[in-house]
């Protein structure tokens, strides 16, 4: 291999890290100003209503508590026009369906999440994907980088 | 050596993998590729017809910054936000930018700043040193947010990168382009005519524009604008660019060329003699013809935004 080569090697590597890295990081709304990385929070809970409202959907659900009481939690979803294209709408999601949702917790401590996975009682997952811009890699979905 | 470059290599392939058809980008040149054999069809006012419904399904690396600078930027992130970044779901994204990716390959001579040759925007230093504060502390008043993410105009060129809300129209009206952008409702109408500009006092989110066709390309003068938008940011491009601001002297000359029935090629150069030391440029593929059936949708940017809520605890954008 002589120096040329070589070059050519280091740089097609850069480029195409940058390319990947770009890919991940694109972002509409400020993650890193409005969550916290460092509170993951999982809440299993039933729909009790869903904005399909820009820039980004909200999903609302209550969570039983071992006391018999309930707790409220604002789950911040993605963008509903390019969710809509992608085969969710308004009937994906309805009333009263029980869902586990995985995310990071507001900075402001309130009980409103970033949803990073919504999981269906069928198993079917649905990454809502407003932590996709920001939110801390952690496994949880094969494609993040 | 050897082994390292060969290490190189295999995650070379693996991230080329991972991100579709990209390629390999080459900065600072700048030659078209367009088909100048290709012939468009005419309006009646015979402006070539470009009508129709785009999309812009290509994310690229738009600057040059050295590894240095996106490690910097990151341990700045980190320290905002915790744990590293990176993921993101397909949820999110359109599937031309996602399963559908081989479908849209990236064309040859795909550039991001395609001027100066270092593909480094030529800041003068203090703007520079401005810029890389703001990039550094995005989230510290809400002046320093992204007019985007307080679902206020982009600017131009701004508007004209990929994003979460992908739909571009182009209508030609008899001597006019008028563009709808799905995102904001934003949209720009481009008389073809000589008449002259606005006068130097009324400043625009989108600027005043200008235009004529020089064959098959179409060349848009923009004056007029804010200083309230940025040239690039961190959709469409990485995050390192946020705070990549100018003033309200920007310049704006864009040449949309039509490549053939389908696709248009960017470049926009860039001149403000307030915070550049000289004029730059970008180049990039802008539009291909959105997939059958697609539309754009309504999008009430403030009816669900609460970034300004959960940063500072209050509602005022």
């Amino acid at each position: 291999m002589n120096l040329k080569q070589a070059a050519f090697l280091v740089s097609f590597t850069v480029t195409a890290l940058m390319t990947a890295w770009t890919l991940s990081v694109n972002a509409h709304h400020a993650f890193t100003a409005e969550f916290d990385g460092t509170k993951p929070v999982q809440l299993s809970g039933v729909v009790t209503r869903m904005d399909w409202v820009n820039p980004h959907s909200w999903i609302y659900i209550d969570v039983p508590q071992a006391d018999g009481s309930v707790v409220k939690w604002e789950i911040e979803a993605g963008a509903p026009n390019a969710m809509f294209r992608r085969g969710w709408n308004k009937n994906s999601i309805p009333v009263g369906t029980e869902i586990v949702v995985e995310g990071y917790r507001a900075k402001n401590g309130k009980n409103i999440a970033n949803g990073r996975n919504v999981t269906f009682p069928d198993g079917r997952k649905m990454f809502v994907g407003s932590s996709g811009t920001g939110a801390p890699v952690d496994g949880a979905d094969p494609t993040e980088r | 050596m050897k082994n390292i470059l060969f290490a190189l290599l295999a995650l070379s392939i693996l991230f080329i993998g991972i991100a579709g058809n990209n390629p390999a980008f080459v900065f600072g040149q700048d030659s078209s590729a367009t088909d100048e054999s290709w012939e468009p069809n005419r309006r009646a006012d015979g402006q070539p017809d470009i009508q129709g419904i785009y999309i812009n399904p290509w994310v690229f690396t738009i600057e040059n910054y050295t590894d240095q600078e996106r490690e910097e930027f990151r341990q700045a992130m980190i320290e905002h936000r915790g744990p590293e970044t990176g993921a993101y779901d397909f949820d999110w994204l359109e599937q031309s930018t996602t399963e559908r990716r081989a479908d849209y390959p990236y064309p040859d001579n795909f550039y991001g700043v395609s001027k100066p040759t270092s593909g480094r925007i030529p800041w003068q230093d203090w703007a520079f040193q401005k810029k890389k504060y703001l990039s550094h502390h995005p989230y510290e008043k809400r002046e320093f947010f992204d007019s985007r993410i307080r679902c206020l105009p982009a600017g131009t060129p701004r508007g004209f990168f990929w994003s979460f809300y992908n739909g571009w129209q182009i209508l030609q009206p008899p001597g006019y382009v008028v563009i709808l952008y799905e995102h904001n409702h934003l949209y720009r109408v481009i008389p073809l005519d000589d008449s002259p500009h606005l006068g130097k006092d009324i400043n625009l989110w989108m600027g005043d524009s200008r235009g004529h066709w020089e064959g098959n390309t179409l060349v848009v003068d923009v004056t007029n604008l804010t200083d309230k938008t940025w040239v690039i940011g961190e959709l469409g491009g990485e995050g390192i660019h946020i705070g990549s601001f100018h003033s309200e002297d920007i310049h704006v000359v864009e040449r949309f060329t039509i490549v053939d029935k389908d696709n248009i090629d960017y470049e926009v150069t860039i001149e403000d003699p307030n915070v550049f030391t000289e004029p730059w440029s970008m180049k990039y593929r802008v539009f291909t013809r959105a997939p059958k059936d697609y539309v754009l949708f309504e999008y009430a940017c403030h009816e669900g935004n609460r970034t300004m809520e959960l940063t500072f605890g209050d509602t005022r954008d």
